[in-house]
């Protein structure tokens, strides 16, 4: 395990996010301040509907606050338009989620060289294949996404997240789609490559087991971080 | 981002578009846009190449009709130089020369336009001649020979003259050695032309009638390679002086021009409907298609791609994917241009020359417009995918605002309208009625969806479930129906409206319609021709009186040019009109307004209007108008208005007396008649007997009028032909676009228990009745277009087709019921786990 340093990667301030529904405002998020570190493993665990995916979706720039602040790197998210938040995760921050989200009309081996192509890497393809390799599909790279089973494609997305080298990955319920022996190999493919690559972990679920192999453990209570 | 990264960022973009577009493309969800691009591009080269190859041979043809590329019309003798300098310039030149004179043959006398010709006389087209009277006559290359004359049937008969007999023009004796049956430069005008005389140019002078002040019109025909003969109109033009201008081919012929330019207008429309319905098919395919493509640019989005990128990865698919298939229409285009040029072979006896690029470029940037117009609006919503949506499924991009949409939509087609039809009034026309067609439409779709609601729900759950799921998806049912409608009423347009439109137009010019005009019968020859054509040729002729007069005063005021800002109008004040009178009125004729005179009537001194004449000066029933004939002054009360149906080609009137006012005024008579081929020879024999009477042959003119419609409407059931395949298309792209609701549904229901045989009849049921409500409202739209149609634009009397309805419906109904399951079917036999999984 890699030692975590000082420096935070991604910070929330009184992060809070609530949506107006029939019957009033409902909070989904309330005053969330956490720091996560760059290096260290962080898993954010949590009953169905405590707000986890809604947390990570807000760290990762990827939805916007009802009000506080997300900073990543140092640059407050807040202050950044969509296509901002996007040209700051291009090539820093890597995704795997619940129901792995590969393109259906790319290969696995297109798959993987979508973000390095998004990036301009002439080397997409050489890159892209070692990485089929790590992942132990290398006979399976011109397979669609439906030729492939849920754990091969979680472990194609898993190659993709890896692919340009993040500094922060995300993992949205990586399991959650799988039973738990394909689910075992998927989590240690992650970890193998995260161990490698020495990136910043991010991973939400609702399995104890799993959340006991990362560094540190935050726990989403309703909305409320409770450790 | 650095210029250098921009440039290998816009380069990514492009790579993976290609590479997206290939994959796309074997998934088979592209093909129909495709395929609605190569008809869109097809049809509307196919009419452009077409309409561009005859123009152009219209323009050589012209130059047949001028008998030379360009000609100088001069008051003066041409110039030895111009001569020279066209032979020069590797130019063919000939001289005509043409004056009015007066022919002796014996003792009678007779005004000829006389006609002299150098040798290579007519540069283009054809001089025929023959020795007999109303006979084909062959074509020949050669002119008078010296001493000798050629003149036409009309002179033949007005002086009895045979073939051999000496005639005496100016100073000098010729012989009459052949009859001239055509000659290229003739010109159209029928009536006031003196009959022809043509001679060798090398005897003018001999004849001594050039004289300084003669009126003479001299001619120089040019002819040669297109580039020399512009090189050389560019010489000549600062050479010439008061009196002298150049005619060239492109200004020959003018009505054969304006008909065509029109003909081209219409048939542009006709592929303007194809397009449009294309059109609407990409709209419904791309629209599908970038919904499936949320969760893709969702997760684009996570993996840092910019919003303008996106559009850009899409926007590159569907320009690549528009041009390919625009190349591929291009092709089919000009196959099937061959298709109308040899479905016209028999009707063009023209070479017709190859077509220029100009089509191809209109043809690619018209489906290059709609693709754009009609597809590219979906595509921009893709770049607001939320990227929360790789977390929260039912995240979407804000719909995209109806304003832009339409704007957009109208912005491309009031561009192609205009640009076909190169008239904004008639822009705005069709807009207009594709607005309003298209609103109505809409407004009928929903009424019938609301009233599904009501429907007796009494029946087995499954057809519950089919049609309660018609206003379920109430935004979805609109817009299927919408465009399965707009696909029927194409279809029903074209099937039955068509049918009936055309054969009424057709038959409103029967075979029968008069195909010789007898004029300047004497009034004392009235009952003899009458008696000779029933007898010779088995014609009841009608005698009509004519005589010339000038409209003077409507209700004691003066009429003149200034009070009138009509063209019409104003270019008929001061001009003499063929006025008649009737005791009865003529078949082709209707009264509109007032009434026709009754028998107590006969002396009456009372008038009958044609409605147009009418409206131009605004006359009205019981107006006091006052004509000018010879020396007299005549007045009387406006009695009726009439409608004339002037393609009967029968003779008719603008102005009609009743029968006791103009009985002593100088009158002629003139008639018409049809007369068969087979009896013909009538004709010589009625020249014989009756010399002052004038005879002009129209069977050709009428031929040319048959042909013209019947070639119209070939070539516009052609082009229609596209129109019935993109409105194909808009049918399989409406059902299509529920595809994937139906796959979830049967799904769910397949899982819950629902049998096969349940999930069938549903749909079924939901598919007859989408079908039959967009036949509904297929066939009354189609009816009222076809009402429209037949009243404004042909004149035809509007009758209810009963079929239509019968028709509409039920073949919408079988016909989706049966493309929406056979699309289904697939669900029916898949597993719910399938379905649920894809």
């Amino acid at each position: 395990m890699n030692d975590p340093t000082v420096t935070p990667i991604v910070q929330s301030l009184d992060l809070c996010k609530q949506v107006s529904t029939a019957a009033g405002p409902l909070v989904i998020l309330d005053q969330i301040n956490l720091s996560i570190l760059q290096g260290e493993s962080v898993a954010i665990v949590g009953e169905s509907g405590s707000g986890k995916s809604t947390l990570l979706g807000l760290l990762a720039g990827l939805d916007t606050p009802s009000s506080g602040r997300v900073i990543f790197e140092g640059q407050d998210l807040g202050s950044l338009d969509e296509d901002g938040r996007a040209a700051l995760r291009a090539g820093e921050v890597g995704f795997v989620f619940q129901s792995f989200q590969l393109m259906p009309s790319l290969t696995a081996l297109e798959n993987i060289m979508l973000p390095l192509e998004l990036n301009g890497d002439k080397n997409a393809e050489p890159h892209a294949r070692s990485l089929l390799e790590k992942v132990d599909l290398t006979n399976r790279w011109h397979h669609y996404p439906r030729q492939l089973s849920g754990g091969e494609q979680q472990r194609v997305a898993i190659a993709r997240a890896f692919s340009v080298d993040p500094k922060l990955l995300y993992a949205d319920e990586p399991t959650g789609n799988l039973d738990r022996r394909t689910g075992q190999r998927v989590i240690d493919t992650l970890f193998a490559l995260n161990e490698e690559h020495a990136t910043t972990l991010v991973l939400i679920s609702h399995d104890e087991a799993l959340a006991s192999r990362c560094n540190r453990l935050l726990r989403l209570d309703t909305g409320r971080l409770v450790t | 981002m650095n210029s250098r990264q921009q440039h290998s960022s816009a380069l990514s973009t492009f790579v993976m578009a290609m590479t997206l577009l290939r994959r796309e493309w074997r998934a088979g969800e592209l093909r129909l846009l495709a395929f609605a691009m190569i008809i869109a591009v097809a049809s509307t080269t196919s009419v452009g190449f077409f309409t561009d190859r005859i123009s152009q041979a219209l323009i050589n043809q012209g130059s047949e009709l001028l008998g030379g590329d360009l000609i100088t019309l001069s008051t003066s003798p041409i110039k030895k130089e111009w001569i020279e300098e066209a032979k020069q310039q590797n130019l063919r030149s000939a001289l005509a020369t043409n004056f009015p004179s007066v022919v002796s043959s014996g003792e009678r006398l007779q005004l000829v336009d006389v006609k002299a010709v150098s040798t290579g006389y007519p540069l283009r087209g054809e001089l025929k001649t023959g020795d007999d009277l109303f006979t084909e006559g062959v074509t020949t290359t050669s002119i008078p020979k010296a001493g000798e004359v050629w003149v036409d049937n009309r002179l033949i008969s007005l002086l009895s003259l045979s073939i051999g007999d000496r005639l005496k023009l100016g100073a000098s004796t010729f012989q009459l050695s052949r009859l001239l049956i055509q000659e290229p430069d003739r010109g159209t005008g029928m009536v006031s032309i003196a009959p022809r005389l043509m001679m060798n140019h090398a005897d003018l002078k001999a004849t001594a009638l050039i004289q300084p002040a003669s009126r003479v019109s001299y001619r120089l025909l040019i002819a040669g390679q297109r580039k020399d003969v512009d090189r050389y109109r560019e010489w000549l033009k600062p050479e010439l002086s008061r009196g002298q201008r150049i005619i060239t081919s492109d200004e020959g012929q003018p009505q054969m021009r304006v008909a065509l330019e029109r003909a081209k207008r219409y048939l542009s429309l006709a592929s303007l409907i194809s397009v449009l319905l294309s059109g609407i098919a990409i709209a419904m395919v791309v629209r599908r298609y970038a919904e499936k493509r949320f969760n893709d640019c969702a997760l684009l989005r996570c993996l840092g791609c910019q919003g303008s990128q996106i559009t850009q990865l899409y926007l590159w698919q569907m320009r690549t994917l528009g041009l390919i298939a625009g190349c591929v229409g291009l092709i089919v285009g000009g196959f099937s241009q061959q298709g109308l040029v040899l479905l016209f072979s028999s009707w063009i006896p023209l070479e017709l020359p190859l077509p220029t690029l100009t089509p191809a470029f209109v043809g690619l940037a018209t489906g290059m417009i709609v693709l754009i117009g009609f597809g590219s609006p979906p595509l921009y919503r893709l770049q607001r995918v939320p990227p929360a949506r790789v977390l929260r499924q039912d995240l979407g991009p804000p719909p995209i605002s109806g304003i832009v949409v339409y704007t957009l939509i109208l912005i491309s087609l009031s561009l192609l309208i205009t640009w076909y039809t190169e008239d904004l009034k008639l822009t705005l026309w069709v807009l207009g009625g594709i607005l309003m067609t298209t609103v109505l439409l809409i407004l009928m779709a929903q009424g019938l969806i609301s009233l599904t609601r009501h429907l007796n729900t009494r029946v087995g759950i499954s057809w519950r479930f089919g049609i309660a799921n018609i206003s379920r998806r109430a935004g979805m049912s609109t817009a299927q129906i919408l465009a399965l409608g707009i696909g029927m009423m194409v279809i029903l347009l074209l099937t039955l409206v068509r049918t009936d439109l055309l054969s009424k137009w057709r038959d409103s010019l029967p075979a029968s319609a008069p195909n010789q005009f007898l004029i300047n019968i004497q009034p004392d020859q009235v009952d003899a021709v009458t008696a000779f054509l029933k007898q010779e040729g088995g014609v009841d002729a009608l005698l009509m009186p004519m005589v010339r007069g000038r409209l003077t005063a409507i209700n004691q005021q003066q009429v003149s040019r200034a009070n009138y800002h009509n063209p019409n109008s104003r270019q008929r004040i001061g001009r003499e009109l063929n006025l008649t009178w009737s005791q009865s009125l003529q078949p082709d004729n209707k009264v509109v307004a007032g009434k026709w005179w009754s028998d107590g009537q006969q002396d009456q001194p009372l008038l009958s209007i044609e409605e147009e004449f009418a409206s131009n000066f605004g006359i009205k029933v019981g107006d006091q108008l006052e004509f000018q004939i010879a020396d007299q002054k005549v007045s009387a009360p406006v009695a009726n208005l009439r409608s004339v149906e002037w393609d009967s080609f029968q003779v008719n009137f603008f102005v009609l007396f009743s029968p006791g006012l103009l009985k002593d005024a100088p009158a002629t008579y003139i008639t018409s008649f049809y007369l068969p081929a087979s009896r013909k020879p009538a004709l010589n024999r009625l020249v014989a007997e009756f010399p002052s009477i004038t005879v002009i042959d129209v069977e050709a003119m009428m031929n040319q009028v048959r042909q013209l419609i019947d070639r119209l409407s070939t070539a516009v059931e052609y082009v229609f032909l596209f129109t019935l395949i993109a409105g194909l298309l808009v049918l399989y792209a409406a059902i299509q676009a529920s595809r994937d609701i139906r796959l979830y549904e049967s799904a769910v229901l397949k899982t819950l228990g629902a049998r096969r045989v349940t999930l069938f009849k549903a749909m079924a049921a939901e598919f007859l009745l989408l079908g039959s409500l967009a036949g509904l409202m297929a066939a009354t739209s189609a009816t009222l277009i076809a009402f429209v149609l037949s009243e404004q634009l042909f004149n035809l009397s509007f009758e209810i087709n009963p079929w239509i309805w019968i028709v509409g419906t039920v073949c919408g109904a079988l016909g989706t019921a049966l493309a929406g399951l056979l699309g289904a079917r697939s669900l029916l036999n898949q597993t719910p786990v399938v379905l649920l999984n894809s």
